[in-house]
């Protein structure tokens, strides 16, 4: 079976741990939170016969205070760095994310999700704004970890991309 | 039919003339343009060829080896600088990590060695390794090492996934995958919280330990080897480790190169791990009595030792209690111990002070634990002349008719009273005065009554005193000096005591109608003219005689003889004057 490390990143409360618990329904690592600040848990994906097995890194609170530890990201197949639509700054935070993991790991596939698409859209950004931001990414989805939106078709594009 | 030419030759000559139009002579164009773009061609192929070649029959390696080994060499030499440049920091970081490993190893078993060779559990270990013929270094290791790898997991550096896992406990095996990763994810904590400059290489987690359970991480260059193991450790388990792992690499070089996730090709590698799944346990029940045997005899020896340790406290207690404890008058320690378990004393004791065991018991010391060596002595103490003073007036033999008795009277001074004859009260004053220390208390002997002999009024009595008085005045001598007649002043006073005595024995002689005669017997050492020693001799007794008649005895019971000189063997003796008492009862 294929294993893939994807990692999820994003600022605080933008919906990271919410979008994994509702893809995985299940939470192993919590005692580790605190420690270190990374999260694991796994599930696997299956389509067209074929297994994949997603070992999925939940990076802790990321603001522009606190940083992340870019090592996490090493080996990772994919990362997907999650915004909240209802909060402008966290796109503004999302890009400097992207800027930072793509200076270390400029070769790993980036994903961009816009969460919380069962609330009101409440920033200020365009669509064409959003678009253009979208480029720098490999992909984007919105989705809601509320309602189920779109969570399984993320992964599932990340798992077979 | 000139012009005819034979369609078959013809078509021949064409075709060649074409072919060489098109392709030159000797296929020269195709060279050529060959040639040209060789490059290109080969260039887009050359990676698949020889990946081709090489699994087809290996011949790639053996073409490509021996001209990499000519040029590496070739290039050492050219540029050995530029290479030990580059070599430098790679080597430095290889010699330290296999050093700093070493250490480690080197570090646990002098650990294992040192506890284990300095205790009493080591002394046993000794006896039971030389009971059972084997060298004390294999019996200890099988002491110690009492450990089980549980589980084993290949994870991929780079990213964190598992790649295999085994456990001696397939249960026990769940998410092993999650743990890979939690794994890694804590070496990039360790390695982002403490590495400081270093490379990332250096600050790899080799081990997690708790009391029980270690966590060993192996290190490769494309993969961990981990092994939870339970218990100690011993040294050829991390030497396992390593070797398995190099194995692993050696193996899957390839796959692990070009790892995508796909755990397929290391479907294989669970012989290389299974040789690390060790353990080794005790048998429990051997334990279990060993360690009851074990606690026995420790239960014995604390025993012992608790009461010999008890027993030599208690006579400490009782040494020192001796030591403290106020001898009574008389009776001096001069030394305590302790000895083939029990106190010694070193006592000195006047023979009437208290006796030792009175003294013990008195003080609720138990006598039988106390060995005492005892010497006697004079003690001048007060309290001591007086017990002695009044022990003497107790225990004075005295007739029927005589009596003693003593009274304190006051402080340090006592009373003698009572009836005694003369002769008793004369030796008892005499023994009183004998009595050491004992010008120190106050005898007042004004009160004793002395009686005279012939005061005496029982006839039986009477006999018996002129009896003892008779024996008593036949033993007196008197002494003289070489060739003298004279009476000396020690003499004479000797004559006075003799005179009272012969008194009471005229006194008792009327009474009990006897008579008496003394002959007084002079004498003389053989020194000298004979007749000069009868008259010397007959000079002493008539002297002691003149004396005696002085003193107011009467004349006529006295009859001085001449005995002149004695052939005695020491001349001294013949210069005396004996006494000779004759009696006639009536009958």
């Amino acid at each position: 079976m294929i294993q893939k490390k994807v990692c999820i990143l994003g600022p605080t409360g933008v919906g990271k741990t919410s979008l994994i618990k509702q893809f995985v329904e299940g939470i192993f690592s919590e005692k580790y939170k605190t420690t270190i600040g990374v999260k694991i848990d796994k599930k696997q994906v299956n389509k067209d016969g074929r297994g994949v097995q997603l070992l999925l890194w939940d990076l802790e609170g990321i603001d522009r205070y606190c940083g992340f530890n870019p090592r996490y990201l090493r080996g990772a197949s994919a990362y997907i760095i999650v915004v909240d639509q209802t909060r402008s700054q966290s796109l503004l935070e999302g890009m400097e994310i992207l800027a930072l993991a793509r200076e270390h790991y400029p070769d790993i596939p980036a994903f961009f999700v816009v969460n919380k698409t069962d609330l009101p859209t409440s920033w200020h950004w365009s669509e064409e704004e959003l678009d253009s931001y979208a480029q720098k990414f490999t992909s984007l989805t919105k989705t809601s970890a509320k309602t189920g939106e779109n969570v399984e078709h993320l992964f599932s594009k990340i798992a077979f991309w | 039919m000139t012009e005819k030419v034979p369609p078959s030759a013809l078509s021949d000559n064409s075709l060649d003339n074409v072919r060489e139009l098109l392709i030159g002579r000797d296929d020269k164009f195709v060279q050529e343009k060959l040639n040209r773009d060789a490059k290109g061609i080969v260039s887009s192929v050359v990676s698949e060829a020889l990946i081709e070649r090489e699994t087809k029959d290996g011949s790639v390696n053996k073409v490509l080896v021996p001209l990499v080994e000519k040029s590496l060499h070739r290039s050492i030499e050219a540029n050995s600088d530029k290479i030990v440049g580059t070599l430098y920091p790679l080597v430095g970081a290889l010699v330290r990590k296999a050093v700093s490993s070493f250490l480690v190893e080197f570090v646990e078993r002098t650990n294992a060695l040192i506890e284990n060779s300095l205790s009493p559990k080591s002394l046993s270990w000794r006896f039971k390794a030389w009971q059972s013929g084997v060298r004390y270094s294999e019996f200890v290791a099988s002491q110690i090492y009492q450990y089980q790898v549980q589980q084993l997991l290949v994870i991929h550096r780079e990213t964190g996934t598992l790649l295999h896992s085994i456990s001696s406990d397939p249960e026990k095996e769940k998410d092993a995958d999650l743990i890979s990763s939690m794994l890694v994810a804590i070496n990039d904590f360790v390695a982002d919280a403490f590495g400081v400059t270093s490379t990332e290489s250096e600050n790899e987690l080799g081990e997690i330990k708790t009391e029980d359970f270690t966590l060993l991480i192996k290190i490769g260059p494309q993969a961990l080897l981990v092994a939870a193991v339970t218990g100690s450790i011993p040294p050829e388990v991390r030497g396992k480790l390593q070797q398995a792992l190099e194995e692993f690499h050696q193996f899957y070089q390839q796959p692990l190169l070009n790892y995508d996730g796909d755990n397929a090709p290391f479907d294989g590698c669970e012989t290389i791990l299974s040789d690390c799944l060790i353990s080794e346990r005790k048998e429990g029940e051997g334990k279990k009595s060993n360690r009851l045997i074990g606690a026995l005899v420790l239960l014995v020896i604390f025993f012992t030792l608790a009461v010999l340790s008890f027993m030599r406290l208690s006579l400490s207690v009782l040494k020192s209690d001796l030591h403290e404890l106020p001898p009574p008058p008389g009776i001096i320690v001069t030394d305590t111990y302790v000895s083939n378990g029990s106190v010694h004393a070193k006592v000195l004791r006047d023979p009437v002070a208290t006796s030792i065991e009175q003294w013990f018991s008195t003080n609720d010391i138990d006598a039988e634990r106390v060995t005492v060596i005892e010497e006697p002595f004079v003690s001048l103490k007060p309290s001591m002349v007086e017990r002695k003073l009044e022990k003497l007036v107790n225990d004075y033999s005295l007739s029927e008719s005589e009596s003693l008795s003593i009274e304190r009277d006051g402080d340090r001074s006592f009373k003698i009273t009572g009836t005694v004859f003369t002769s008793t009260a004369t030796s008892f004053i005499q023994q009183i005065n004998a009595i050491p220390g004992i010008s120190t208390i106050n005898v007042d002997t004004t009160s004793l009554n002395v009686k005279m002999v012939h005061q005496i009024d029982n006839a039986i009595f009477q006999q018996a005193a002129l009896n003892q008085l008779v024996n008593k005045i036949s033993s007196q001598n008197v002494l003289f000096s070489t060739n003298q007649e004279a009476l000396s002043e020690v003499q004479l006073a000797k004559l006075e005591l003799l005179a009272i005595d012969i008194k009471q024995l005229v006194t008792l002689a009327h009474k009990t109608g006897t008579t008496v005669s003394i002959v007084v017997l002079g004498a003389s050492d053989n020194s000298g003219s004979r007749a000069r020693n009868r008259a010397l001799s007959q000079k002493r007794a008539e002297n002691v005689v003149n004396s005696l008649i002085s003193l107011g005895i009467e004349g006529d019971i006295l009859i001085p003889v001449s005995l002149g000189e004695l052939p005695l063997q020491k001349a001294s003796m013949g210069r005396s004057v004996m006494l000779n008492v004759l009696i006639s009862s009536e009958q």
